[in-house]
């Protein structure tokens, strides 16, 4: 084999190794749409109350409910009176509130469809379930999200939600 | 002739006590095949808890419908249909709205744009009152035959089309 023969064949070798890296570099990173499936399965897990969960641990994850939302935050949910802007603490403290009421809480996100609209927005439909049990009974709900998400410093971020019913009078 | 009822005891005994043999194996396969393909896919199974159908369905009963992803552009007024509410949960309700229909409830009695309806499977008494709600371009109004029990307490309104999941057969 000529040394004219060997050169090409390691810059092939080359090529071919740096094609790979690419490759496996851009299939390692994790596409926005799964980002957000995690971010959604974080929230859901955050949200989430067990009968063992004592009061530190339930204000604490309470408080973690802030960073998944912008700092200005836009709810509309016309079958309330709760519809209007909110701080990201805001949230926190009616989800605080929330979990008091309740022994335990699940939350299931099904029909999950996600729309990157931007490198840094992204809309997000899906239909939220809950179920949960306290003193006054136990209750189990589903209403459909429509969301629209932001990324801010490197995670995704609930900007605005909108809440209906799956079946209601608006 | 004796020979003929003997025939018919051996079918009957192979009926309940078949040879288990490799054919027997393989029609029972071809048999759990067809079953899960059919009723998994196609003709869905579902129990009925709740009484907001009566008299037509009971409380408690069972039926199956047919998993239709177009069945929301195919429904009418009066049809019966199972809505997707949550995984693994329908609601049966029976349309009584139309896109662009305005609906409305005056004392007991259902009015659609106006003009009352004759709702023959409406047999209790009912007292609702509801103002007006106009049916959304892509939404059906459903509700269910049993209008005696509170308003509150029954689940009714505006539907998207696509969560209508089919009619049951019975």
């Amino acid at each position: 084999m000529s040394v004219k023969h060997l050169k090409t064949i390691l810059s092939l070798l080359i090529l071919a190794l740096l094609a790979f890296a690419v490759y496996w570099f851009a299939i390692r990173q994790p596409s926005p749409e799964d980002l957000i499936k995690d971010r959604l399965a974080e929230i859901a897990d955050t949200a989430a109350k067990s009968p063992a969960e004592n009061d530190n641990s339930g204000l604490l994850k309470a408080a973690a409910m802030a960073k998944f939302f912008t700092d200005r935050f836009s709810v509309e949910w016309p079958e309330t009176d709760r519809s209007g802007e909110y701080e990201s603490r805001e949230v926190s403290q009616a989800f605080a509130a929330t979990r008091k009421l309740y022994n335990t809480l699940r939350f299931t996100v099904s029909e999950l469809q996600i729309k990157v609209t931007a490198p840094d927005t992204a809309s997000v439909d899906f239909l939220l379930s809950a179920d949960g049990s306290g003193s006054g009974g136990s209750f189990s709900d589903a209403r459909l999200i429509h969301s629209n998400w932001y990324l801010v410093d490197g995670k995704w971020r609930i900007g605005s939600i909108g809440i209906r019913p799956v079946m209601g009078l608006r | 002739m004796s020979e003929n009822n003997s025939e018919k005891r051996s079918l009957v005994k192979c009926f309940f006590k078949p040879k288990l043999d490799w054919k027997f194996g393989l029609r029972l396969l071809v048999v759990i095949a067809v079953a899960f393909v059919v009723f998994g896919f196609f003709l869905k199974p579902c129990f009925i808890y709740g009484s907001s159908m009566e008299p037509t369905y009971g409380s408690r009963g069972f039926t199956f419908y047919w998993n239709d992803p177009h069945a929301g552009d195919k429904v009418t007024y009066g049809d019966i249909v199972a809505i997707r509410y949550r995984t693994r949960e329908l609601f049966l309700k029976r349309v009584v709205g139309m896109p662009g229909d305005t609906i409305e409830f005056i004392g007991g009695k259902l009015y659609r744009n106006g003009q009352a309806v004759d709702e023959p499977y409406v047999k209790n008494p009912c007292v609702w009152e509801q103002p007006p709600v106009v049916v959304g371009p892509d939404q059906v109004f459903c509700v269910g035959d049993n209008r005696s029990m509170p308003r509150r307490q029954h689940q009714y309104g505006n539907v998207d089309r696509d969560r209508i999941a089919g009619k049951p057969i019975w």
